[in-house]
């Protein structure tokens, strides 16, 4: 189930964040922050290894007893982040790699918008009901 | 065995699990000595222990020759305290002992000695369990005393040796400065402790093979021993695994790396069989601690460097640099050093690990731990080594996990050590580069200290400590200048919110400017988010203006003036001074040129002064140099003056969404005095939907000191804040960090007045930029004058001073004006204070006459038109009515037509009339322009100066504009010329327009007086006297001339003669002044010329032998009588005349108008009525005498017309032309008409 869902931009700056329970909002502001040090840690340690395909799916960045964070980085360096309450272990693998990729296309669409210069917070109206509704349906399904 | 645990029962084990971990354990502390060092008495200061225990510290590692003769590295390891909990741990881990104890005191007497004594052993009896030596360590006694058999020192001996039960080592120094044998005696206390330990060891390893070793165990597992079976294989294995990885422990102390590590992998080998998870887990991080000292023999602890004493509160204390670890020094990256050591200690050492199966095998140890819910401390050391390791390998993603886990472990912490704990988190997760991490949890532990549910008592303190150093991770940076270049990047909501924390955490400190400082900062920081595009924005505008309330009233807590510079903090953390540039945002900066009046100008042209010679060259020296420092700074094309009052212009905008009050706004400079003065000012935040408007402030100021003046800022108080705002930092887009202008030396300031004639007062402020004006108005013709007074407002005197008109239209004007300054310059130099004045004159200079008839050409041409007399009022002037009847062709229509014609030869009559309608036109314009007011400025321009700038050339200007308002009063519209009764005289009938709205008493002659209505016309005849012939005669005996030019001499010689005698004098009945309007500039018609001037030829008339004159009236005849009458002519030139015609005619006046000329059957002429004179010699007389015979009665005219006709050489070229030029003649008549009353006869 997942709570959270966060953009991050190629300078660490958020993009965008939006979860279930906006009063947990700073809360999760924390935690994306701070896996924002495992993404960067993992994009060196996968450039390092010199293959030019990269695999976009960082994987688990993080869990602790209520929340597991997974993240996503594009080849522009855009960050995504997942957030997955850690009581509800129903999501596997494959179903976070499904939501990224959905989210990752939403993301291309959206910059493919000349109006949104990348870079800038995120403020499209479509993509925000686009995640919505991923979180929405995200949560339902588990 | 069971008694064994009872007494294992009896033993007192109040905490069974160790709840202190060390989290700056290494690998390294498992092969070293602990010995703890202790502060005794209140003495001995603490800055003198601390400086004692960091020599101490260095001691670290000791060279020890063993009995086999090889020397064995021993390092000790010292601590200041040290839990008797994890002494306790000291089986399992046999590094967790203390062995030594070294207690410090100062003391000067004998009581001292026995009561630190006292305290130190009851400090050894409580370690007495793993103590192997202990020393007691005093200064301020004399070590040689003791020596030297003095009685004292052998007191102290025995004062000791009574308190403490069996004696120790105790060392005696004179100061802390002078104790030279410490080092030697430490080394002495270490190899003593050594000797200890490895006889014991030798025990240990004698004891291996026995069959019976003591059952080793953690704390906790004392009670787990109830219902073992003691005697079970696997207790047997147990014992000895626990056994031998105990030997491993003393071996890796003793200095023996590959004995310990075979007894570990003994161990192991034994353990794991046996299901001994934990002491499994134990051997395996003695082998890989051993392994490490082989691999990373550098990965030491750090030895304590020197830092503030005052650095408050234990968890600092084991701080370290995140730096200072020493990742990333070497070139050599760690896997193939460490693996290239790991290759060589192989061989040597056969049960070493390498690299990656250390992690492997800590992993592994982690692992066992963790199924013990008491090991959490041993587990979380171990991790904290793994991850030591891990940095050091820079596996920084392995790192990370093992710290991970390190959180999850459960410990029974107090809320202090719990503290302690997350700094250590946020301290590895920083040596990690998890800058992020380890900001989150340097907070979290900051929020630990205050938090409201702990036992311990807040301390605000440490937790703003922690939280500012926090703010690295969330690229918040407390100056405002590095913030704004990377905010960007920031989380904005988090940045708020530790921001917020640190400004409460502040307020709580009770350090309001600190607060306030902080807050200001989130202000700020909440400004800069605002203005980034297409950001949300963290806080409501709602909150924000919260936020600045809460702001002001910080600021009105505090009760000293809050200082705007850097705050420094108790333990020298400098908080930079944040200042508010963007509350208001200044949108515009702009320095304020002195007014017009005021600005200081230079005496002298400056190319004057350099007017060396001119050199051009294409290579521009130094302007690479040049370059930058242009930019930096913008430089003024004007000056100041010291004493005068200055001006900068700012624009600002409120970014806010509430009301900004600013008060105390000043400008900040440098290098000059200047005395700023301030200003206050209420900015309101800009309206819903609407584009904000720049309000703009005046900062102004005195500048006091002449030089190059740099304006670098502002100040002012906003939200209650002193801010000093530097142009750097409120507009980086300016690329220059102030303003410079020039402070030019003090002038003297002039205040005019102009005491206009309508005695309106105008008074030239002083900071009006624009030269002043005053407006007089005056009818033509008359005159006034202005009265300029001057004051020196200003302190400095005048020097010098100069006026000049500067005229718009020179002709004009300068008839307008004039002025006088010669005897202000006398006055020179008129000091503070003085009052002098200027008077200008002024006159209403206009022309009188009307400029339609004045253009000599459209005069000519449009005379039968709107403008000519005879058309208006029925008697024209004889010539026109002599040219009518004579000559069709003279008339001036018909002139136009032949004008028109001549330019339009092919059009037809269509050209006719458009050129006379083109005709009226110019008329009527021209009668416009004349009716309407006309305008002349003149400007005086003052050039003034004084005291020391006028000695540097400088030099101030103002100028007065003058304007003056001519109204028409008396135009001349229209003017003829008649003859009058007497041939010396004609009169001069002028139409005179009164344009003024008043009633006007015109004179116009000595005794003659005309009221004209406003606006009305009225004609007036003005007797003159002809001009006399002398004026003349040289146009006439002039010989080059043309005829045209001559008629022109003449016209013009007439009118100036005209212009001398007539004087009109006018005076309105709201101005009680007379005017005068002069007839200068009238055009006369060669129509009139005649007239005006005394004929050359000279007429006389004789009526039957009678000379007519001027004074009789009528002759008398009778019917059928024959007049004789007799015309004598008379050259009174010096030249000929010729050919001269002589007409006399005969006719009717009828009274109404007309003229009834055919009167053939009413007279007769006997003889010729005219004559034609070829030549008349000059001075010659002429008679011609005829005879008239009336043959009805009635009154009759006689006229007597002599005409020159004017001979020119184009003459025929002329002849074939339609009209003939006879009217280029003059005509000159017999004035006046001759009135002959025939009456029948008696």
């Amino acid at each position: 189930m997942a709570v959270c869902i966060g953009f991050i931009g190629k300078e660490n700056s958020p993009l965008f964040l939006r979860c279930i329970n906006p009063s947990q909002e700073l809360q999760f502001h924390y935690i994306m922050h701070t896996c924002i040090d495992f993404v960067e840690e993992k994009i060196i340690q996968s450039n390092k290894s010199g293959s030019d395909v990269r695999e976009l799916y960082l994987g688990l960045l993080y869990s602790s007893e209520e929340v597991k964070a997974y993240g996503f980085v594009t080849n522009t360096k855009v960050k995504i982040v997942i957030i997955i309450d850690s009581t509800n272990s129903l999501l596997r693998d494959n179903e976070i790699r499904a939501i990224f990729r959905k989210l990752h296309n939403a993301y291309t669409e959206l910059v493919c918008n000349p109006f949104y210069t990348p870079g800038d917070p995120i403020t499209a109206k479509s993509f925000s009901i686009l995640v919505d509704e991923l979180l929405a349906s995200s949560s339902s399904s588990s | 065995m069971r008694s064994a645990v009872s007494a294992i029962l009896s033993s007192p084990a109040p905490e069974s699990n160790m709840s202190h971990p060390d989290y700056r354990q290494t690998a390294h502390d498992h092969a070293s000595l602990l010995i703890m060092v202790r502060h005794l008495g209140s003495k001995l200061n603490t800055r003198n222990f601390s400086r004692l225990y960091e020599r101490i510290s260095r001691q670290n590692s000791f060279r020890i020759k063993d009995s086999s003769g090889s020397v064995r590295t021993i390092s000790a390891r010292y601590v200041r305290s040290y839990p008797i909990e994890n002494n306790e741990w000291g089986d399992f881990q046999t590094h967790r002992r203390v062995l030594g104890l070294i207690c410090v005191g100062e003391c000067s007497n004998t009581q001292e000695v026995s009561e630190l004594s006292k305290i130190h052993e009851s400090l050894r009896s409580k370690f007495s369990g793993t103590l192997y030596d202990s020393c007691c360590l005093f200064l301020g006694l004399q070590h040689d005393d003791s020596f030297n058999e003095t009685s004292t020192s052998t007191n102290y001996v025995n004062i000791i040796s009574k308190v403490v039960s069996h004696p120790s080592r105790t060392l005696y120094y004179p100061s802390l400065d002078k104790c030279v044998t410490l080092e030697a005696d430490l080394q002495d206390f270490v190899s003593s402790l050594f000797w200890v330990l490895e006889s014991k060891r030798l025990v240990s390893i004698s004891n291996i093979d026995k069959e019976k070793q003591p059952f080793l165990c953690a704390p906790f597992e004392r009670k787990d021993l109830i219902g073992m079976d003691l005697e079970s294989r696997t207790h047997r294995k147990r014992c000895v695994g626990r056994w031998r990885k105990q030997v491993g422990d003393l071996s890796l102390q003793a200095g023996l790396l590959s004995e310990a590590l075979e007894q570990y992998q003994a161990a192991a080998d034994v353990l794991r069989p046996a299901n001994d998870w934990l002491w499994l887990a134990g051997s395996f991080e003695g082998l890989c601690a051993a392994s490490i000292i082989l691999l990373y023999p550098h990965l030491r602890r750090p030895v304590p460097i020197q830092r503030n004493g005052s650095l408050t509160g234990e968890g600092f204390n084991s701080r370290i640099r995140s730096n200072s670890s020493g990742v990333g020094v070497r070139s050599l990256p760690p896997d193939i050093d460490s693996n290239h050591h790991f290759l060589k200690n192989r061989l040597k050492f056969k049960h070493s690990l390498g690299p990656d199966e250390v992690i492997e095998k800590y992993h592994e140890a982690v692992v066992h731990y963790s199924k013990y819910r008491n090991a959490g401390v041993i587990e979380t050391e171990a991790s904290i080594k793994a991850v030591h390791v891990l940095i050091e390998q820079r596996k920084y993603l392995s790192a990370a996990e093992f710290l991970q886990n390190v959180v999850f472990i459960n410990l029974h912490l107090s809320d202090e050590e719990k503290i302690q704990r997350f700094t250590a988190l946020s301290e590895l997760y920083s040596q990690l580069g998890f800058k992020r991490k380890s900001s989150f949890f340097r907070r979290v532990s900051a929020m630990r200290c205050v938090a409201p549910m702990t036992t311990i008592q807040p301390n605000w303190t440490l937790c703003y400590q922690l939280l500012l150093e926090s703010i690295d991770g969330y690229k918040l940076s407390l100056d405002p200048a590095l913030l704004s270049h990377e905010h960007a990047c920031g989380w904005h909501a988090l940045q708020v919110q530790i921001l917020q924390e640190l400004t409460g955490t502040a307020r709580r400190l009770g350090n309001v400017p600190l607060a306030i400082r902080h807050a200001s900062l989130l202000v700020h920081l909440l400004l800069i988010q605002q203005q980034q595009v297409g950001s949300i924005p963290i806080l409501s505008s709602q909150e924000q203006a919260e936020m600045a309330k809460q702001l002001d009233q910080l600021a009105q807590r505090s009760e000293m003036p809050l200082h705007p510079g850097p705050l420094a903090l108790e333990n020298g953390t400098i908080i930079p001074p944040v200042s508010l540039t963007l509350l208001p945002k200044i949108v515009h900066f702009k320095l304020q040129p002195p007014g017009a009046v005021l600005a200081a100008q230079r005496l002298m042209p400056e190319d004057e002064i350099n007017n060396g010679p001119f050199l051009f060259t294409p290579i521009q020296f130094g302007s690479f140099r040049k370059q930058p420092t242009r930019k930096t700074q913008v430089e003024m094309d004007f000056q100041w003056v010291v004493g005068d009052h200055c001006e900068v212009l700012i624009q600002v905008i409120n970014p806010s969404s509430y009301e900004l009050r600013i008060t105390n706004m000043q400008l900040l400079t440098e290098d000059v005095e200047f005395e700023s003065e301030s200003t206050s000012c209420i900015i309101l935040p800009p309206a819903v939907d609407q584009k904000t408007t720049p309000t703009v402030i005046t900062l102004s100021g005195i500048p006091r000191k002449p030089g190059l003046l740099k304006i670098v800022g502002y100040s002012m108080t906003v939200l209650g804040l002193r801010n000093h705002c530097k142009l750097k930092s409120a507009m980086p887009l300016m690329g220059s960090a102030f303003f410079s202008i020039h402070v030019v030396p003090a002038l003297p300031r002039l205040s005019v007045e102009i005491a206009s004639p309508n005695h309106t007062l105008m008074t030239i402020s002083e900071s009006q930029s624009v030269a002043t004006t005053s407006s007089v108005q005056l009818y033509a013709g008359q005159s006034t004058e202005c009265n300029l007074t001057l004051v020196n407002t200003s302190s400095v005197s005048v020097e010098s001073f100069d006026l000049e008109l500067v005229h718009g239209n020179k002709l004009c004007s300068s008839q307008v004006f004039s002025v006088s300054v010669d005897n202000l310059k006398a006055q020179l130099p008129w000091q503070s204070g003085t009052a002098v004045s200027v008077t200008v004159y002024v006159q209403g200079a206009s022309d009188f006459i009307l400029p339609a008839i004045t253009d000599y050409l459209s005069n000519l041409h449009s005379g039968d038109d709107s403008n000519s007399l005879p058309s208006l009022s029925g008697p024209p002037s004889i010539f026109s009515r002599l040219s009518n009847h004579t000559t069709v062709t003279c008339s001036p229509r018909n002139k136009a037509k032949r004008a028109e014609s001549l330019v339009s030869v092919r059009s037809g009559t269509s050209s006719v009339r458009s050129g006379g309608s083109s005709n009226l036109r110019i008329i009527e314009c021209h009668g416009n322009n004349h009716v309407v007011p006309r305008t002349v400025a003149v400007l005086l321009k003052l050039q003034y100066s004084g005291g020391p700038g006028y000695t540097a050339g400088f030099c101030r200007s103002n100028g007065v504009g003058l304007t003056v308002e001519i109204l028409p009063s008396v135009i001349i519209t229209k003017w003829d010329v008649l003859p009058a009764e007497t041939p010396s005289h004609c009169y001069l009938v002028l139409d005179i327009l009164n344009a003024t709205q008043h009633e006007m008493e015109l004179q116009y002659s000595s005794c003659k007086h005309i009221a004209i209505e406003a606006l009305d016309t009225c004609r007036i005849p003005v007797p003159v006297e002809r001009c006399p012939l002398v004026k003349l005669t040289h146009v006439y005996t002039e010989k080059d001339l043309s005829p045209e030019q001559q008629l022109e001499k003449i016209a013009k010689i007439c009118s100036e003669h005209i212009s001398s005698l007539v004087e009109l004098k006018w005076s309105l009945s709201g101005v009680n002044q007379t005017c005068k309007a002069s007839l200068s500039g009238l055009r006369i018609a060669p129509s009139m010329l005649d007239l005006l001037h005394i004929p050359p030829i000279q007429l006389e008339v004789e009526l039957n032998n009678e000379i007519w004159s001027a004074e009789r009236t009528e002759f008398i005849c009778v019917v059928g009588d024959v007049l004789n009458v007799t015309v004598g002519l008379f050259n009174a030139l010096s030249k000929f005349l010729g050919p001269l015609n002589l007409q006399i005619s005969v006719y009717q006046d009828l009274q109404n108008g007309t003229f009834h000329r055919r009167l053939d059957t009413r007279l007769l002429t006997i003889g010729s009525d005219h004559a034609v004179l070829e030549k008349m010699e000059p001075n010659s007389n002429y008679k011609h005498c005829c005879g008239i015979i009336f043959f009805t009665p009635g009154t009759y005219k006689l006229d007597v017309v002599c005409s020159l006709k004017i001979s020119t050489q184009n003459r025929e070229s002329k002849s074939n032309l339609p009209y003939d030029s006879t009217n280029e003649q003059h005509v000159w008549k017999f004035v006046p008409s001759i009135e002959i009353i025939v009456s029948e006869p008696l």
